[in-house]
């Protein structure tokens, strides 16, 4: 009973306190940090839809909520993104896996912290033809003339493809460094007759 | 996307050539992660709540596209999304690779493990990482 009663006053006593530090608090300490005393990372995007969780990030405000500002700035090319993260002028940006390649053969300072996803059945990122042209399957593409950037990336899956298809990319007319800035103009040579199928 | 417009049909998709493709990853500079990784960790943090988000809730994640894509609404409502996972298998990254050294546009198999660091994401994501890896007995 004394027990008790030492208890409630005590309590009694703490309950002030505890107002009273929680009022000082709050007087120095003016609630959640707003977006400005957030630490702020610069990340690159490149205007793609692949960039998806990046918008949603900042837009959906998870960044903010886990304790960051992340600013994204438009940079292009992987060779630009990498000199302005070592310089410091960005944190981060992307790197695609045969880039990535290059870096661990040149014992390059930066590391992968996370992939940006992967091809599924439903990707429409691939090999695209005439939509009336003859061209179903890849044994079809014999002869194509088919427009490419030439990326390690693209060309590994090219050759993959017409690997696939029997053949070797002597069988087919590759026209590298076919890198529109959109992917309209693809369609538009697709159009034009100048090529026959794009990878991209 | 493109087909949308009617003027072309795709073939085969680059699922098709080779399963699940990993496109690219997020990377920083050994300086910066050292200097700040509690940052990087709450980037990470973000970054797995949007693909969560993307997952359930496809729909909106799209409006966000065209401010920042400027490609047309319409468009950034069908197009195909990638699915997004931060950790990847090991044995795909090494399927790309062998892929890329037999066609002969890299050196060789080249073990990339050291330039992953898979420490900065959240806790649970890691340890799936790691399971990965001991079951495959990978070093990716």
């Amino acid at each position: 009973m004394n027990t008790m009663h030492h208890c409630r006053k005590k309590k009694t006593q703490a309950l002030p306190l505890a107002l009273f530090l929680l009022g000082l608090g709050l007087l120095f300490w003016p609630g959640a940090p707003i977006a400005d005393e957030l630490p702020t990372v610069k990340l690159v995007y490149w205007r793609s839809i692949d960039d998806l969780p990046l918008y949603v990030g900042v837009e959906k405000g998870f960044f903010k909520e886990a304790g960051v500002n992340v600013e994204l700035e438009y940079i292009s090319g992987e060779p630009n993104t990498l000199a302005a993260v070592m310089r410091g002028d960005v944190a981060g940006g992307y790197i695609s896996l045969s880039s990535l390649i290059k870096l661990a053969e040149e014992k390059a300072p930066v590391k992968v912290v996370a992939w940006m996803g992967h091809a599924h059945p439903g990707t429409k990122c691939g090999i695209h033809v005439g939509a009336q042209t003859k061209y179903k399957t890849l044994e079809d593409l014999r002869g194509i003339r088919i427009a490419t950037s030439g990326s390690v990336m693209v060309k590994t899956l090219l050759t993959h493809a017409v690997h696939k298809g029997g053949m070797t990319l002597k069988d087919i007319k590759p026209m590298w460094g076919a890198t529109p800035e959109n992917p309209m103009q693809h369609e538009a040579a697709l159009r034009s007759g100048g090529i026959d199928a794009f990878i991209v | 996307m493109l087909e949308a417009h009617g003027a072309s049909r795709i073939l085969a998709s680059f699922h098709d050539i080779s399963a699940d493709w990993v496109f690219a990853g997020l990377y920083f500079s050994d300086k910066y992660l050292k200097e700040h990784p509690d940052s990087v960790r709450k980037v990470m943090d973000g970054l797995v709540k949007s693909f969560d988000f993307i997952a359930g809730n496809d729909r909106e994640a799209r409006t966000f596209l065209p401010k920042y894509t400027k490609v047309e609404e319409e468009l950034c409502m069908i197009s195909a999304l990638r699915h997004y996972q931060a950790i990847e298998p090991p044995e795909r990254l090494k399927e790309q690779i062998d892929l890329m050294a037999t066609y002969g546009y890299i050196k060789s198999s080249v073990d990339v493990s050291t330039m992953i660091d898979y420490g900065f994401l959240p806790e649970t994501l890691r340890h799936q990482g790691e399971s990965a890896q001991e079951q495959t007995g990978g070093t990716l």
